[in-house]
C-alpha cells in the first residue's frame, strides 16, 4: 500500500527542512505533500487523504488543531496518524503529553524524529489509529480557547472610534470621559473628541468596572482620572477631571459611589 | 543620576528668580508693617531697611549661585546671605542714626544690637527658605527615582524576545545549514544583532536612531527569511535624522506588532514600511502595515500588550509632548503615527536649580 504524507507548515525553510528529513530517514514514503497553511492543510487531506500528517500548531487560517478537529469530525483520522509541530507551546505541550498524542519541536532534535517515525512506522503496520477518541482533542481545542480568553483581557481594550473621516483605534486607557448625546457617544481624550455608536449601556458592560464608573445617564468616567470631587454651589455633585475644562455632573442616583465612610 | 537630569524639565532660571523675589517682597512687607508698628522708625524707614535686606540677600544669593555654579551652596549661598546683611544693616544704621561715625560714637551698644536683630532675622528666613528648597528638592528626587525605575521596568519588559520567534529562528537556522550555508550565516548575524541590540538597549537610557533602525532592519531580515515572499518590507529615514537620539526600543515593537498581529495571521502576507520625517521641531515615524487590522475582540495573546508598555514610556520620556495616533485606513490593515520632540526634554548637566530667595 503506498504511503502519503502531508506536512504542513507557514514558514518555507521549515517545510522544506522537515521534508528533506523524511525523505531521508524514511525512504518508503511513497509522496510527501506540502501546505504552508492551515485552510491549504485541509483542502489537501481532504483531496489526497494521507496516512501521515505533520502538522504545525500556529499557522494563518486555520490552527493545526483547528486542521485535526476537522479530520476527527469527518473520520478522516481512522486511518491517519497526526504528529503536532510546535516551536513553544508550554500549554499545548502539557496537553500532549496528558492526551499522548505525539508532537515535534522545532528546532527539529534528529534523534526524537526517529523515534517518532519508528512509532508512525509500527502504527501503520499495526493499522492502530492514533487519533481514536474525538473527545480528547476536542477538550484540547477547548483548553486552548479557553488559555487565549484568560489570557486576552476579557474586557474592551481597543475602540474603534472616527474622528472626521478616518477610523482611529483607542486604547481604552486613553479615554477620559463617554458621553451619550442622541445616538453617538462621545469619546473625550487629551488629543480630542471622537464619535462611536455603541450605547452607554453597552458600554458599561464591555468597560472593566473598576477602569470606569457611570456618574450620571450620560456619563461614564475613568476613576483614575478624577482629579477632585467637589460641590458647586448650587448644590449639584461634580466631578473634575484632569483635561476637561468644565466638571462633569454626578447625578444623585450614581453620587453614593463618592461617598465618604 | 545622568538619567534623571535628562528627563528632568527645568524651570526657566528667570522665572523662578521672579517667583522668589516676589516672595520676597510680601515677606518685607509684612515685616515693614510691624517695624513701623513696634518701633518709633517711620513707615517710610521701615520699608526701606526691610526691602534693603531682602532684596539685596535674594539678588546676590542667586547671582552668586549661576556665577559660580561650581563653589558649594555654602560659599556661594553664605556670603551672599552675608553681603546681603552688611547692606541691609548699613541701610539701617543710616536710617536711624544718620551716618555711621555718630551711631558707633554715641550708641555703639545699639548698633550692636540692630547687628544681632538682623542677623536673627536673616538667617530666620533664610532657614524657612532653605528647609522649602530642600523638601521640594527631595520630592523632585523621588519623583525622578520612581520615575526611572518604572522606565527601566517598562523598558526591560519591551525587550523579552518572545520564545516562540527565538526558537522558530533557530529551526530556520537548523534547515539552511546544509543547503544554503550563505543564508544560514545570515540569519545567524542577524540574530546575534538583535540579542546584542536588545541587551544593550535595555541598560541604556538613549539610544540613536540610527541604532534603533539596525535592530528594526536585524529584525526585518529574519522575518523575511522566515516568511519569505509573504513579507515585504521598506524603511525610509533621511540620514541626517541617523543621530537623533530617542528612547531605546522604540521602533521595533511598533514593527513587530504590525508584523506579528497584522501580517502574521493572513495566508498571503502583506507590506510593513516605516517612514521617518521631520516637521518643524517634531520627529514623524509612520509605521503601516496591509495586514488584518485591529479586531474588536483580540484573539492573539498579549495584543496591544506592547502599545500600552510604548504609551507609558513615551509619556514617562516625554510629558504630554509625545503623541501617538492609531488609526485604520479605509484601504484596510494598520497606522501607527508617532510624532515627539526633536530634543529629549530636560535641562543638560546643570543641576543647579535657583534655591532660596
Amino acid at each position: 500500500m503506498p504511503i502519503t504524507c502531508l506536512l504542513a507548515d507557514d514558514e518555507p525553510i521549515l517545510r522544506f527542512h522537515l521534508q528533506r528529513q523524511l525523505e531521508e530517514l524514511w525512504p518508503e514514503l511513497d509522496s510527501i505533500i506540502t501546505a504552508a497553511n492551515g485552510d491549504e492543510a485541509w483542502d489537501l487531506i481532504q483531496e489526497s487523504q494521507p496516512q501521515v500528517v505533520f502538522l504545525d500548531i500556529k499557522m494563518p487560517g486555520a490552527s493545526g488543531l483547528e486542521v485535526a478537529h476537522r479530520m476527527q469530525t469527518s473520520g478522516l483520522t481512522e486511518n491517519c496518524q497526526v504528529v503536532f509541530l510546535t516551536a513553544y507551546d508550554q500549554h499545548a505541550l502539557e496537553a500532549f503529553d496528558r492526551e499522548a498524542l505525539d508532537y515535534l519541536l522545532k528546532p527539529l532534535d534528529e534523534k526524537r524524529l526517529e523515534k517518532t517515525l519508528d512509532r508512525l512506522r509500527r502504527n501503520l503496520a499495526e493499522r492502530q489509529p492514533q487519533l481514536a477518541s474525538l473527545q480528547r482533542l476536542e477538550e484540547l481545542l477547548n483548553t486552548q480557547n479557553q488559555l487565549a480568553k484568560t489570557a486576552a483581557p476579557r474586557y474592551l481594550k481597543w475602540i474603534k472610534a472616527l474622528q472626521g473621516d478616518s477610523i482611529h483605534v483607542l486604547d481604552v486607557e486613553q479615554i477620559l470621559a463617554f458621553q451619550a448625546e442622541d445616538k453617538y457617544t462621545t469619546l473625550i481624550t487629551s488629543e480630542g473628541n471622537f464619535l462611536i455608536r455603541t450605547s452607554l449601556k453597552q458600554l458599561e458592560q464591555e468597560l472593566a468596572p473598576d477602569l470606569f464608573w457611570r456618574i450620571h445617564r450620560s456619563t461614564l468616567v475613568q476613576v483614575s482620572q478624577i482629579a477632585r470631587v467637589s460641590r458647586s454651589f448650587t448644590g449639584q455633585l461634580e466631578v473634575q477631571v484632569e483635561g476637561i475644562k468644565k466638571p462633569l455632573a454626578v447625578s444623585r442616583r450614581f453620587a453614593d459611589q463618592f461617598k465618604q465612610n | 543620576m545622568h538619567s534623571a537630569n535628562s528627563i528632568t524639565a527645568t524651570k526657566p532660571l528667570l522665572k523662578e528668580l521672579a517667583q522668589n523675589l516676589f516672595f520676597t517682597s510680601l515677606a518685607c512687607l509684612v515685616i515693614a508693617v510691624l517695624m513701623s508698628l513696634l518701633s518709633p522708625l517711620s513707615t517710610l524707614a521701615s520699608l526701606k531697611i526691610a526691602f534693603s535686606y531682602g532684596i539685596s540677600m535674594t539678588l546676590l544669593l542667586n547671582l552668586f549661585l549661576v556665577w559660580w555654579p561650581s563653589y558649594p551652596v555654602w560659599i556661594t549661598a553664605g556670603s551672599g546671605v552675608l553681603l546681603g546683611l552688611l547692606l541691609g544693616t548699613s541701610v539701617m544704621i543710616l536710617e536711624i542714626h544718620g551716618s555711621f561715625t555718630r551711631a558707633f560714637t554715641e550708641q555703639p551698644l545699639q548698633v550692636l544690637g540692630n547687628l544681632l536683630i538682623g542677623l536673627i532675622f536673616s538667617f530666620t528666613v533664610c532657614y524657612f527658605f532653605y528647609i522649602h528648597y530642600r523638601t521640594q528638592k527631595l520630592q523632585a528626587e523621588q519623583a525622578e527615582k520612581e520615575k526611572s525605575l518604572a522606565l527601566s521596568q517598562l523598558r526591560l519588559l519591551q525587550s523579552q524576545i518572545e520564545p516562540h520567534f527565538l526558537f522558530n529562528t533557530l529551526g530556520n537556522i537548523q534547515g539552511l545549514v546544509d543547503t544554503q550555508p550563505d543564508k544560514a550565516k545570515q540569519m545567524i548575524q542577524a540574530l546575534t544583532a538583535l540579542l546584542r541590540a536588545n541587551l544593550s538597549q535595555v541598560r541604556s537610557d538613549t539610544t540613536s536612531l540610527d541604532q534603533e533602525l539596525g535592530l528594526v532592519r536585524a529584525y526585518l531580515e529574519i522575518q523575511q527569511l522566515r516568511m519569505g515572499p509573504r513579507l515585504k518590507w521598506s524603511i525610509q529615514c533621511p540620514e541626517s535624522l541617523h543621530s537623533v537620539a530617542i528612547p531605546p526600543l522604540l521602533l521595533q515593537p511598533l514593527v513587530e506588532n504590525a508584523i506579528k498581529h497584522g501580517l502574521e495571521p493572513l495566508p498571503e502576507g502583506g507590506e510593513v514600511s516605516l517612514e521617518i520625517t521631520t516637521e518643524q521641531n517634531l520627529i514623524q515615524l509612520l509605521v503601516r502595515d496591509s495586514g488584518r487590522g485591529f479586531t474588536d475582540h483580540p484573539t492573539t495573546q498579549g495584543e496591544g500588550l506592547g502599545l500600552s508598555n510604548l504609551r507609558q514610556r513615551l509619556e514617562l520620556f516625554y510629558a504630554d509632548q509625545a503623541k501617538l495616533t492609531i488609526t485604520q485606513p479605509k484601504a484596510g490593515g494598520t497606522q501607527i503615527q508617532l510624532s515627539f520632540p526633536l530634543d529629549i526634554p530636560g535641562a543638560p548637566e546643570n543641576a543647579h536649580h535657583l534655591p532660596l530667595g
